[in-house]
């Protein structure tokens, strides 16, 4: 495996607001039971998550899409972008037990890290710490999801497209103007009079 | 001295939360349910404020509660609490950080909380590890994905359609201001679609 995929890895727990050294063996151990790297290109679907299983991904490079199916249009529709250096699960196995209603695709070309349950299991038992790390980087998603979730709440459109330059302006380059639309929560039609607009 | 009742719905609302608890973790869920202390809140009146220094976790036996986030320019809903479910504020018990929330009583109930310390202590005492923390994180993580669900949904209609899904008594119980700001439409949009439903 790349060392700059191993060093990506662990600086996303550096970077958690409890990381001490104290935690280094438990990421030591993380990194020891990573599998190898999957790359896939544009378009592609991570089918491995399709067929349930509560392992951890990790995203060391690229732009995925997580997409969910409407089941007001029934069309398959853009539930997040998920950006480089992120982890990912599929969340309806690994909290409920359910078959998952989301699905993963590659929006640029990805590398992403399998991290196993059963290694994280055995971290957790073995590592007090490794529960703090958890809870700390879920903390972290959280706060990303309910900042997200303010600006969905917002009644104009230009506000919205601001938000996203402004919190999120990696992915804001990277969306096409029908994700973009998705994304932010409203018809193609009235981004595009936003757009105008500003 | 608690009424029994409530301290049984919290000991079954911890069990609905936790699964694969073995006979040790019963007896500490049991005792952490105990421990919860009721009180009537009153419509207007606050679970917890922005100035809030102590971090409790509250369990909402009745009643409906707002969570408001506070931005420079004003406060803006992120999420309803109903009956039967636990609330907290994430600054202070995840996060060991001041409340960026409050949440405001929308409907008068019973509500049962109980100090983070001495969750805390009940924890160390019975070696539960986080496992109880971990608990409240899924149940948020699992709201904000259902809200995010809610609220990408175009039309007005099917947001509200979609919140109905996750909260049935919604339109009876929620005054129509706060719906409205929590869907992320105008009061008259609201209408609109509160008409196109009904037809």
């Amino acid at each position: 495996m790349k060392s700059s995929y191993i060093r990506s890895f662990r600086k996303f727990f550096q970077s958690l607001p409890v990381y001490s050294k104290a935690a280094d063996p438990a990421i030591n151990f993380l990194v020891n039971g990573l599998l190898e790297q999957v790359q896939l290109h544009k378009g592609e679907h991570l089918t491995r998550l399709q067929g349930g299983g509560k392992d951890f991904y990790f995203l060391v490079d690229g732009y995925l899409k997580e997409m969910y199916k409407n089941l007001y249009t029934s069309e398959d529709e853009l539930f997040n972008i998920i950006p480089p250096l992120s982890f990912f699960v599929n969340e309806d196995t690994l909290f409920d037990q359910k078959r998952p209603s989301h699905y993963f695709v590659a929006y640029t070309k990805i590398t992403y890290l399998v991290l196993p349950f059963a290694v994280y299991e055995e971290a957790l038992h073995k590592y007090p710490v490794m529960a703090k790390l958890y809870l700390s980087g879920t903390a972290e998603i959280q706060k990303s999801r309910r900042s997200r979730l303010l600006m969905l709440r917002m009644t104009s459109t230009v506000d919205k497209i601001n938000w996203v330059l402004q919190e999120r302006p990696d992915i804001f380059q990277k969306m096409d103007k029908s994700t973009l639309a998705q994304y932010i929560g409203v018809s193609r039609a009235s981004l595009y009079r936003a757009l105008e607009k500003s | 001295m608690t009424a029994p009742s409530i301290n049984e719905a919290v000991f079954q609302a911890l069990l609905d939360q936790i699964d694969k608890l073995n006979e040790i973790e019963l007896v500490a869920y049991r005792k952490l349910s105990s421990q919860f202390k009721t009180q009537y809140i009153l419509k207007g009146d606050y679970l917890w404020t922005l100035d809030d220094k102590q971090d409790r976790v509250f369990f909402i036996h009745d009643g409906i509660f707002a969570e408001y986030l506070q931005k420079q320019k004003g406060s803006h809903v992120v999420r309803f609490y109903q009956a039967q479910s636990f609330a907290f504020s994430e600054d202070t018990v995840l996060y060991d950080a001041s409340p960026e929330t409050f949440t405001k009583c929308i409907a008068s109930g019973m509500v049962a909380s109980v100090p983070y310390e001495v969750l805390s202590s009940i924890a160390s005492e019975y070696h539960l590890g986080f496992h109880f923390l971990e608990s409240l994180v899924q149940i948020t993580m699992k709201e904000y994905r259902q809200s995010t669900y809610e609220m990408l949904q175009t039309i007005g209609t099917h947001r509200l359609h979609a919140a109905q899904e996750k909260f049935p008594e919604i339109l009876d119980r929620l005054p129509r201001t706060e719906l409205a700001e929590y869907l992320g439409i105008s009061r008259a949009s609201l209408f609109r679609s509160l008409k196109e439903t009904s037809k």
